[in-house]
């Protein structure tokens, strides 16, 4: 959060309407992503309830489980239709030629992408993964080897969506929150129905707090889940339990068959108006033109993503349940390392996040007054080294030292460094030397040099990085180590009957 | 009847008071800033009342589902005379166990009592002074179902903890029975500091016994014990948790409930939250009268409030309609520290007041954003 956004917020509240934030996607949209709303039954850790999945806006699938005994059946279908989705981007692949560091290879053309409602859906589903993958295979029941796999499936999209910039497995809310900023709290901001409201109001509506006010009219509103609310419980969901339990006592099959097709009628109309949310906030990303970043992110996606198949084929044992110390230091790297990639290169592509960064005081921008394309330094070895000079006049508070290195968005590649920082009348002159970039004094770029009076922001350079050293995949055979020992009884699946 | 509890009584009207429980005061410390909330805890209303009378949301509805399956776990675990807790707190404690004693305090009070809890306390009482001092050559190992006594703002509270384990050197150990999972070794963070802080009750108050008689308070650990179902089973475990710093927090913050007269004294006359219920016991008090008397207390509303308090709904309104930042969320409020409404941030930002000397830095910095933010608008380079 920053000024700027506690500023549009208070705009938002004031004038009732949604303000734009970042107006680039930095995320990929896929053509076809698999839209999943999922619900889990209060109490037991992660039982599903429901699960309502497709990539058709006019075609959800309702998965459902019974309230008590084995919700294997559910997980099997489940299974098999995220299975399939995930097969379908495997269909085509393209050939990458080697480079220095790596072999040739092929890379598949597309890759999975799962809307989600909510950050709590992305948990809930993390949590089904680390439930799922454990649960051992039995080949009488050829349903339990695609569980497993979808338990796996399941925990590597979760840790990709851990990634900053991965779009394989998506919050809706989140990426909503990138473009747009509601005149509630954030906290409020996790419900995609009043987010939405104020972001895209129903045309009748007066503003999109009014809008907002009316989504939360406790006779429609419906949450996103994955946790339904207690009144729905209590109201509808409890009588339905008592009747299949009753039914399943009396062992009456028909009364059971009768009760779940009820359950089935009354979750599809609860999840219904997210679903058609959920489709109405993809409509609306779509229409965003994408960062210049995002194609390559997604390359990334692919890569990351032909790596798991690979993996899958070759070894596919489950993940650890919990990373060991080599591991979870690689994950905390990559995590850190993408978190620090995915904004500067958010920084270099988009002129809203650069007005955010001006406002916390880790960018600065403004004209350049003067400019010394000549300026050479003596080097080590006593050559002369070509170190142009430029100076910027900025009102930005500028909190930055001499020798600060910098990134500027009109070149990327280049580095500039902060020689001297002087207050002068409002304004703040910063006087900054080219250090990357810019070529050799006989091989000179001057593309790199900015014509005075153009308008620059300059942001602090992301830190060189090198992935620290750590021990090779095939020497940390912990790192794939399968199952924990607690494994067995890990789930009350196939244990049969809890009923009291 | 103390004059603060015919005053307390005054504002709570006609319905039986509330107590606190282990709940309630983990909540407080949610938000202690909140004047109405103490106030209107310690004369013990009925706030999911208001908010039902108010025709508001209700946020803390329980799900019967949730808490079925809440008592069915904490039955699995206590069935037996507390069989399957002993190997659990002999490996998390490790209790030497060997000749483990286990007594229910509810099976000593008869339901036709009219104070089971007070009975219960008693029971209680004497049964840990004396394990406490080794009186008897059967010192009780495992205690379910206690009652301990708390003294918040000057009242007497019950709480009951649902099992008390007390070791062979002489430490006692608060033992929760929780039914959200703890997965590959790790709760929910949220649910875990939430069941930490009810549990530094629940040693507070059995320090306060103990004291009573002398005993110093090292002889609770802070150590507790939660039992949460393992994984995705309903297998329990039992997970060592040091609530040190919950203890700290709780404590010292009813310490300050101790102003409650103070609040009082801000209150002006004939102020009273009673519903005033007719005869088929529906309230008759007009909802404005209500949010009047409300809005004499000062509340400190902030988005997180409906995770805790039933008013969450009503607070929001009255910060909405005030326009306060605080509505915005705690960003926004910190970000402006110093300026409390939407309205005045606006003014300052635009130009249209003039900032005054602690508002110098904020307005400045706004002003600046919002430089930043035309230029976007005109310049979209
Ligand atoms: S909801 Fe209102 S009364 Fe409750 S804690 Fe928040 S501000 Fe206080």
């Amino acid at each position: 959060m920053s000024l700027l956004t506690s500023l549009l917020r208070m705009r938002a509240a004031h004038t009732g309407n949604a303000q734009r934030a970042s107006q680039l996607r930095h995320l990929h949209l896929s053509d076809q992503p698999l839209m999943l709303l999922a619900l889990k039954q209060t109490g037991p850790a992660a039982r599903p309830l429901a699960i309502m999945l497709g990539t058709d806006p006019h075609r959800p699938r309702l998965l459902v489980a019974p309230p008590s005994g084995s919700t294997a059946p559910m997980l099997g279908t489940l299974a098999d239709a995220v299975t399939a989705y995930i097969d379908a981007c495997q269909r085509h692949s393209e050939h990458l030629p080697a480079t220095s560091s790596k072999p040739a290879r092929r890379r598949y053309t597309d890759a999975p992408q799962i809307l989600v409602p909510n950050p709590q859906t992305v948990q809930h589903l993390k949590d089904l993964g680390d439930d799922l993958r454990f649960r051992s295979v039995d080949d009488q029941n050829p349903d339990s080897r695609a569980v497993q796999r979808l338990g796996h499936w399941l925990t590597y999209l979760t840790d990709r969506a851990d990634l900053p910039g991965s779009a394989a497995l998506i919050p809706m809310t989140s990426f909503l929150g990138m473009h747009w900023i509601s005149g509630q709290s954030p906290l409020e901001d996790e419900d995609l129905a009043t987010l939405l409201a104020w972001i895209d109001p129903p045309r009748h509506a007066a503003s999109g707090r009014d809008a907002a006010h009316t989504a939360e009219d406790p006779a429609t509103y419906r949450p996103a889940g994955p946790a339904t609310d207690a009144a729905f419980d209590n109201d509808h969901l409890v009588p339905l339990f008592d009747a299949y339990a009753h039914a399943r006592r009396q062992a009456q099959g028909q009364q059971q068959t009768r009760t779940l097709q009820e359950l089935d009628r009354l979750l599809a109309t609860y999840m219904q108006p997210t679903w058609d949310l959920m489709w109405q906030a993809y409509a609306l990303l779509q229409a965003l033109p994408e960062a210049k970043g995002t194609a390559r992110r997604w390359d990334q996606e692919r890569t990351a993503f032909t790596d798991e198949c690979n993996y899958l084929a070759q070894d596919g044992r489950p993940r650890p349940a919990r990373d060991h110390a080599v591991a979870a230091a690689v994950r905390l790297a990559r995590m850190e390392h993408a978190a620090t990639a995915f904004a500067a290169e958010r920084a270099a592509d988009d002129p809203f996040v650069r007005a955010e960064l001006r406002t916390t005081g880790e960018a600065f921008g403004g004209p350049v007054t003067t400019i010394d394309p000549e300026h050479t330094l003596r080097g080590p070895t006593g050559r002369a080294q070509w170190r142009p000079r430029l100076t910027v006049s900025t009102p930005d508070p500028v909190p930055m030292e001499p020798g600060q290195l910098l990134a500027c968005h009109t070149h990327p590649n280049a580095r500039y460094k902060i020689c001297e920082v002087t207050p002068a009348d409002g304004d703040t002159l910063v006087e900054l030397e080219i250090t990357a970039g810019m070529g050799t004094v006989t091989r000179p770029n001057h593309a790199v040099l900015p014509e005075a009076g153009a308008f620059l922001v300059f942001t602090i350079a992301p830190d060189h990085y090198r992935m620290p050293e750590f021990p090779a995949r095939d020497q940390t055979p912990w790192t794939h180590g399968g199952p924990p020992a607690d494994h067995p009884a890990d789930s009350d699946e196939g244990e049969g009957e809890e009923e009291q | 009847m103390s004059s603060l509890d015919a005053r307390l009584g005054v504002l709570r009207g006609t319905a039986p008071p509330i107590p606190h429980n282990a709940r309630t005061l983990a909540a407080l410390t949610a938000n202690p800033s909140c004047d109405r909330r103490s106030l209107l805890d310690a004369a013990g209303i009925d706030k999911d009342a208001l908010a039902a009378h108010l025709g508001l949301p209700r946020p803390l509805r329980k799900s019967q589902l949730a808490l079925d399956y809440g008592i069915a776990f904490e039955r699995q675990i206590t069935a037996q005379a507390g069989a399957p807790l002993v190997p659990l707190l002999r490996q998390a404690l490790g209790l030497t166990l060997s000749e483990v004693s286990y007594e229910d305090v509810n099976s000593v009070g008869s339901d036709d009592d009219k104070s089971p809890l007070k009975l219960r306390r008693a029971h209680t009482r004497s049964r840990i002074l004396s394990a406490a001092h080794r009186r008897s050559d059967d010192p009780r190992t495992l205690l379910d179902h206690p009652v301990l006594c708390l003294t918040v703002a000057g009242h007497q509270v019950y709480l009951e903890p649902d099992v008390i384990a007390f070791q062979r050197d002489g430490v006692f150990h608060v033992v929760e029975i929780k039914s959200f999972p703890v997965i590959h070794g790790q709760p929910d963070p949220i649910k875990a500091n939430a069941a930490l802080t009810q549990a530094a009750a629940y040693v507070l108050a059995l320090r306060e016994l103990l004291a009573g008689d002398g005993l110093p308070p090292d002889r609770v650990s802070d150590t507790v014990i939660l039992v949460n179902p393992r994984n995705f089973t309903r297998h329990p475990t039992a997970t060592p948790f040091s609530a040190h710093k919950q203890i700290k927090y709780l404590s010292r913050h009813l310490d300050r409930l101790r102003r409650l007269p103070q609040l009082l004294d801000k209150l002006p006359p004939n102020t009273t939250f009673d519903l005033a219920p007719g005869p088929d016991q529906r309230p008759t008090r007009p909802r404005g009268e209500l949010v009047a008397a409300l809005a004499t207390v000062r509340p400190y509303y902030t988005p997180g409030c409906r995770h805790h308090c039933d008013l969450a709904f009503h607070c929001r309104t009255e910060a909405h309609n005030q326009g306060r930042t605080a509505a915005l969320g705690t960003a926004v409020r910190d970000d402006l520290a110093g300026i409390d409404t939407i309205a005045t941030a606006l003014a300052l930002t635009d130009g249209h007041l003039h900032p005054s000397r602690g508002q110098k830095d904020i307005t400045q910095a706004l002003r600046h954003a919002q430089r930043i933010h035309a230029d976007l608008q005109t310049d979209p380079a």
